[in-house]
């Protein structure tokens, strides 16, 4: 019966701290998508998107290189 | 002050008159009630036979203290009938600190429900059988608790033992409220929402309570009061409840399962994407020959293939020795011209000084790039270093990198949020206990 399974104690429990378990879930689903996209969610080491790569081009010691 | 609901008068027929302003008090328990405090004046008398009073103290301050409802009011608390009889103001004999027992009076009742109100914070008290209750010898043994119901078996916390001065004593009232409070000591020891309270008189321990936590609205609800007639609240309640420990055991499970959920789904996702190295390769840097150049020689590695998109880290190893080398490197991909950058500095420095071997930096430096595309890549690497000489670095290239730091970020999130539950929870307790 549904009054059963609202009584049952894991329900209870859970429902005492619905809110930190819903922040804490939340955040466990997106560690599992950062983990199937591979992204690093703190200090990825891609200067691309970090700084302009024209000027960090010009500022290297006279390499100058074609990337393809 | 408003009446309403409960807080009617009761009715009664039996009064005693005081004897220093001839003020009638009623008296509702009628033949145990023996001793009276002046409605009016401040005398406090006994009156045995409902017709002659004799006068114990003239020196109370009962006009200073108010009630919250007036003596005889009908009231209901724990689904029970009272009748407010009687009030006593007391204060800690060496402490200014004052606290309010309303007296309620219930017929077939043995003793009397005592509510006690101590800035803004309300307890509800009943005597206790003693013979449920044993002390126990907390130096002794190490415990943090110095009281022990038998059944059902519960722990108490020495919270506070005093004497104490009565101030003001109004109604009726079985024993004599003046006598001896000198020679009374009082001891509480707390659990949770409830507290014994032990009265020692001669060092015999010969009435014992047990008080609980009363909320507000049930004193509003109980003397039929509104909410502005509430004494204003002061500090946290040594009773009051504590959310944050009612609510630390699922707290606790909860970030426990989920820990352990979180460092099992890590290792099942090492295990169904294993890191793939997809090159391994050395590479000698050599200065640039060229008669104007300053620089070394661009080192361009073989092609390899990310198969799944992904994180990728980089590792690079130098055997670099008092010097630093400069790495930028350019990871492209060579269909689409995508590319990710990153420069890192490999330095290691040794040196002996003062007596002592010492050493700064390292011969190894890592780097992750998030995200990359499945595809055929390769490395562009520009050294640099202000020692032209020939250095050797070891490039490994590792796709499907298990990021770690996400996995502590979240291990982090459970464990600081159970800590900051258990701050919460223990500075509630601190507080009620200082």
């Amino acid at each position: 019966m549904i009054t059963n399974w609202r009584r049952h104690e894991v329900v209870m429990q859970l429902w005492a701290v619905k809110w930190y378990a819903a922040v804490v879930m939340l955040c466990y689903v997106g560690y599992i998508w950062l983990a199937v996209m591979g992204i690093k969610l703190t200090g990825d080491d891609n200067d691309v998107v970090k700084t302009d790569r024209a000027a960090r081009n010009h500022s290297r010691t006279g390499n100058h290189f074609y990337h393809k | 002050m408003s009446q309403k609901g409960m807080g009617e008068i009761m009715a009664t027929t039996a009064e005693v008159n005081c004897p220093t302003c001839g003020t009638g008090i009623n008296v509702y328990d009628k033949g145990n009630s023996i001793y009276f405090g002046c409605t009016s004046c401040n005398t406090f008398f006994t009156n045995v036979d409902g017709t002659n009073s004799q006068l114990i103290s003239k020196d109370l301050d009962n006009g200073h203290y108010p009630l919250l409802v007036p003596l005889g009011t009908k009231c209901k608390f724990n689904d029970k009938h009272y009748v407010l009889v009687g009030f006593v103001q007391k204060t800690h004999i060496s402490e200014a600190t004052y606290w309010k027992e309303y007296i309620l009076y219930r017929k077939k009742q043995e003793g009397y429900t005592i509510l006690t109100e101590y800035n803004g914070h309300w307890m509800i008290v009943d005597a206790v059988d003693k013979n449920n209750y044993v002390f126990h010898n907390k130096a002794a043994f190490g415990t943090s608790w110095e009281l022990r119901q038998v059944s059902p078996v519960h722990k108490y916390t020495y919270y506070a033992g005093y004497k104490c001065i009565v101030l003001a004593a109004k109604g009726e009232f079985d024993w004599d409220v003046l006598q001896d409070t000198d020679k009374l000591y009082t001891e509480e020891f707390v659990r949770d929402q409830e507290m014994i309270v032990v009265e020692t008189y001669d060092r015999e321990n010969f009435d014992w309570y047990r008080g609980e936590h009363i909320s507000d609205t049930a004193i509003i609800k109980g003397f039929g009061v509104d909410i502005s007639d509430l004494p204003p609240k002061i500090g946290i309640g040594v009773l009051e409840p504590n959310k944050y420990l009612n609510i630390w055991k699922p707290f606790r499970n909860f970030s426990l399962f989920m820990f352990l959920l979180v460092v099992l789904t890590h290792m099942i996702m090492g295990a169904v994407r294993p890191p793939d190295r997809v090159l391994s390769e050395i590479y000698s840097v050599k200065p640039d020959t060229a008669a104007w150049s300053t620089s070394f020689s661009p080192i361009k590695s073989s092609s390899f293939t990310i198969k799944e998109s992904g994180a990728v880290n980089i590792d690079i190893a130098s055997d670099v020795h008092n010097v630093w080398l400069e790495l930028p490197v350019t990871m492209v991909n060579e269909k689409t011209g995508e590319d990710f950058e990153f420069t890192k500095l490999v330095e290691y420095y040794t040196g002996y000084e003062g007596g002592e071997h010492w050493s700064e930096g390292s011969n190894d430096v890592s780097a992750v790039f998030s995200a990359v595309p499945a595809g055929t890549y390769h490395l562009n690497i520009y050294p640099y270093s202000e020692m032209k000489m020939e250095y050797l670095i070891v490039v490994t290239v590792q796709a499907n990198t298990l990021l770690h730091s996400n996995f502590f970020l979240l291990l982090g999130i459970i464990v600081g949020g159970l800590a900051l539950q258990y701050y919460l929870k223990e500075n509630i307790v601190a507080k009620k206990m200082s």
